[in-house]
């Protein structure tokens, strides 16, 4: 732990923030607060009543989508929507879009069709992808599993295998993975190979030309059930997110957004991608990082009355926009993040920014050069402190005295890997959680104490079992990282503090469970997801204690209430979204999740209507018909 | 003789032996009191020895398809020819480290020979610029010249040219194994914690020692792929993985210096060289 230090830098960095601009504003319409009221009923082309379709709209030239999902009588009710001509389209696996353009000038009901789809594989989400992988034998088990664990990480398993390629074509593509970095760039051959992949190449090129190549798969799909209760009362108004106007060369030919499933999963990159965290303010506008390589952007804000987006740029190094990744906001609706590559840190340090969404005012605040920077994600305590975890432990400042204590973690490295934080957690005694995700470890700073301690999670023993003893060897000398891992790893990534209550929810990512800790007893608990494919990402908690977890891989939301050990599931509109955050806000009641999609560019609100309000718009929708 | 050698240890993982006794780590320690901590890791012979081996310039040039390449040589004592190594240093460029590794080889009866890898922009000014430089330049490029330096060699007085070696370090050790797939004369090659090339392993004729440390887990993860293809393309492959020690342990001007595991690890490297 390194003592308090006065934090110069930072009334230096507040000067260096007048570079900021407004990057991008897009055309929009501003929403009406009473708008015109949609309806209708979807059917199948043999005339049943579907329920949970996805029906969505969005008027020409606007860059808002709505999407509410059909109640058990195959009907759909739109919360008011500004007037205008829109198009509406439904969705549904195993069927094709069934499309229309209205114009929305006064209440209307409108019927769609859908009509069954062949060859749906396409629309399907990565957890559908994934469990239709053949595990029936010990061997088929063994290669889904390495799969799982080294090219599911980054993108979807839809991204992949929504492709089909022989032997050779499977190779061409492991080749080129095993040798770029985790945002992209062909590191050089000098490089070397990411060891899994080149270990396992061969066997995977095979299996995959099996499952997935040019004749007949074994991959066998089973559709998982569409939203129906609580979930089909959801409400989701998407944003789109401008491209980043300095890479029109690479972003020009960025044609699918995830809107229509029947296109696939997208496939974007560079410029098309990079959202991260996204927090609403108590204005409900909503803020975001940016961590991919970007000439302008670090962070963005989104009007969520207008749809208009203003990046904002904190000076980068090399003639980048620092880049960020975490954010937070505190009791006071403050916002914070990190920054990474900031050209106000020098050494070894990092630099966390404060946002005052009223102002739009932006303070950097650099740690000393001999503490580590910020490394991926940050929390505010029960006492107001900001945390953010570092390569070596994590980092907490005091928003009002402007220093910075630093706690380091009991095990650095060992033989699983490097122990990075990833997660960070803080809870409302003021004590901070990070997740070590290389070498499943929870570290915690004891605020009392200011000791640290650690939790270690045990492996996944039967995962272990299926391995050769050169497998196990190759493994355990490679260990694991962010992205690709030990096929044991419980992989804990990111997690959230309940914050009116004693419980860390840990995801872990690679053993498909929540990882349940009691800050104060210290008893720790496994929680399994509903499907052993399913890969938790983030996790935050609410007023009930209820825990929203994001699926990376699945374009869903999880919500798991502890109290009845249920989960229930909220699918999103968008395929391919590759959401890594969920936050909310909590405001006179109601509940607003928003959800950023890093693959597919967008952010979402989520609301979920009661019964009651979903009654009365049917019935004012048809009192106006 | 080294074949049998490596036939008799390749198919073991060996493993570091922890020092056996306290007396054992505090004669060591007083001995590297005295060696200094600006050296080379090989600074078990003193630096003065090293520095005596090699009296005479200790600069020469040769070219690389048009390209003076600059490079530091270090003689051995002794009249005759001397088995020669070209030193490949790390990307921090030519500097007094690797300049050490190249008089303690000298010193142990190698020419050695370290090219300036950044000579094409003008020569190592500091490890930041050199880290510049040599990350803007193409792969193959620094081994064309690696493999010029090779035919330089074989042309200098006192070389054997039956026996010329490559070491590299690092960013350097990539490059020394990369020399082995293009270049069936070489004779020895040594890597340390560098990258295995991911094509060309069924071109390597000379042997290859591999010095990995544990906490190098991405160069570490490859060696028992590295181990399975030489097999398979009858090359001969030994390698060493010296626990709790992260990349750069020979590299007593660095953060991760272990001077057991450096001692060790030359011992080894030597006993390689002179097979």
């Amino acid at each position: 732990m390194k003592k308090n230090r006065p934090m110069l830098t930072s009334i230096l960095a507040t000067f260096a923030v007048g570079l900021s601009f407004a990057a991008f504003i897009p055309s929009s319409v501003p929403a009406a607060s009473n708008g015109v009221l949609l309806a209708g009923t979807v059917r199948s082309e043999s005339g049943e009543k579907m329920a949970g379709v996805t029906v969505s709209a969005k008027a020409d030239g606007r860059t808002i989508t709505t999407s509410v999902f059909t109640d058990e009588n195959g009907e759909y009710y739109f919360p008011p929507l500004p007037s205008g001509r829109y198009r509406l389209w439904a969705q549904a696996d195993a069927f094709e879009t069934g499309r229309v353009e209205i114009n929305l000038t006064e209440t209307r009901h409108q019927d769609l069709v859908l009509k069954p789809m062949q060859d749906f594989e396409r629309q399907l989400t990565g957890d559908q992808v994934l469990a239709a992988l053949p595990d029936s034998t010990p061997e088929d088990r063994r290669l889904k599993r390495i799969f799982r664990a080294n090219c599911t990480s980054c993108h979807q398993p839809n991204y992949i295998l929504q492709n089909r390629f022989d032997e050779k074509g499977w190779t061409a593509i492991m080749n080129l993975m095993k040798q770029i970095s985790i945002v992209g760039p062909y590191l050089g051959e000098d490089s070397g190979p990411d060891p899994h992949i080149q270990f396992y190449e061969k066997e995977l090129a095979s299996y995959l030309a099996r499952v997935r190549g040019p004749g007949p798969s074994a991959m066998k799909f089973k559709l998982r059930p569409r939203p129906t209760g609580v979930p089909a009362r959801a409400v989701f108004t998407e944003y789109d997110v401008p491209l980043d106007p300095a890479v029109e060369h690479e972003t020009k030919y960025v044609t699918n957004d995830g809107s229509d499933w029947s296109l696939g999963t997208p496939s974007n990159t560079n410029g098309a991608i990079g959202i991260h965290d996204a927090q609403s303010d108590l204005d409900g506008n909503i803020w975001f990082t940016y961590n991919l390589p970007s000439v302008d952007i670090t962070y963005g804000k989104l009007d969520t009355k207008t749809g208009e987006v203003k990046f904002f740029k904190l000076p980068g190094k090399g003639g980048l926009a620092a880049a960020s990744h975490g954010m937070v906001r505190d009791q006071k609706g403050i916002i914070w993040a990190d920054t990474r590559g900031s050209a106000a840190a020098e050494g070894i340090g990092g630099s966390m920014t404060r946002i005052d969404p009223a102002s739009e005012k932006i303070e950097i605040f650099t740690t000393p050069n001999d503490m580590a920077g910020p490394a991926s994600t940050v929390d505010v305590d029960g006492k107001g402190y900001i945390w953010a975890s570092t390569n070596r432990g994590a980092i907490r400042l005091d928003p009002a005295a402007h220093t910075f204590k630093e706690f380091l973690s009991v095990t650095q490295v060992d033989s699983d890997g490097s122990g990075s934080g990833y997660g960070i957690a803080a809870d409302r005694d003021g004590n901070a959680w990070w997740a070590e995700m290389g070498i499943d470890i929870i570290g915690r700073a004891d605020i009392e104490t200011g000791r640290t301690s650690e939790i270690r999670l045990p492996p996944l023993k039967n995962e272990m079992e299926t391995l050769s003893v050169k497998e196990r060897e190759m493994n355990a000398r490679t260990g694991s990282d962010f992205h690709t891992s030990v096929p044991w790893a419980q992989g804990p990534r990111r997690m959230g503090a309940d914050k009116t209550g004693d419980i860390i929810w840990v995801c872990d990512s690679w053993g498909g469970n929540l990882f349940e800790i009691n800050t104060r007893t210290l008893k720790t608990n496994f929680v399994p997801l509903p499907s052993p494919d399913d890969e938790p990402y983030h996790a935050t908690v609410d007023s009930n204690h209820n825990v929203w977890v994001n699926m990376m891989d699945d374009d869903r939301i999880m919500e798991y209430d502890p109290k009845k050990s249920e989960w229930t599931s909220f699918p999103l509109p968008t395929l391919g979204a590759e959401s890594r955050f969920v936050s909310l806000l909590e405001q006179n009641g109601s509940m607003r999740l928003v959800v950023p999609y890093s693959r597919a560019r967008k952010i979402a609100v989520m609301t979920i209507r009661t019964k009651e309000a979903l009654q009365s718009l049917k019935e004012q929708t048809q009192t106006r018909q | 003789m080294l074949v049998a050698f490596i036939q008799n240890i390749s198919n073991r993982r060996v493993r570091r032996k922890p020092m056996n006794s306290a007396a054992g780590v505090l004669c060591y320690l007083i001995l590297l009191l005295f060696t200094g901590s600006n050296g080379s890791a090989a600074a078990f012979t003193s630096r003065q020895r090293a520095q005596e081996a090699n009296p005479d310039k200790e600069i020469v040039n040769y070219d690389s398809g048009g390209e003076n390449i600059r490079a530091f040589l270090a003689m051995p004592q002794g009249e005759g020819n001397h088995p020669a190594v070209i030193v490949i240093h790390d990307n921090q460029g030519l500097n007094d480290g690797i300049r050490q590794v190249a008089r303690q080889l000298a010193t142990a009866g190698f020419v050695a020979m370290v090219p300036d890898l950044v000579s094409r922009a003008g020569g190592t000014k500091t490890p930041r610029q050199a880290e510049g430089v040599l990350a803007s330049l193409s792969p193959e490029q620094s081994v064309d010249d690696l493999r010029a330096g090779f035919a330089f060699l074989e042309k200098y007085p006192g070389v054997d040219t039956s026996k010329i070696s490559s070491i590299g370090f690092g960013w350097g050790g990539w490059r020394s194994f990369k020399l082995a797939a293009t270049l069936p004369k070489l004779y020895h090659a040594v890597v340390f914690y560098g990258a295995t090339p991911v094509d060309g392993l069924e071109n390597v004729h000379a042997s290859v020692l591999a010095n990995y440390a544990q906490y190098d887990f991405f160069d570490t993860g490859n060696s028992i792929w590295t181990e399975d293809t030489m097999k398979q393309f009858g090359g001969k492959f030994l390698y060493y993985i010296y626990p709790k020690t992260f990349r750069g342990f020979f590299s007593t001007d660095g953060p991760y210096y272990d001077a057991e595991a450096a001692k060790l690890a030359w011992s080894r490297t030597l006993e390689f060289l002179h097979s």
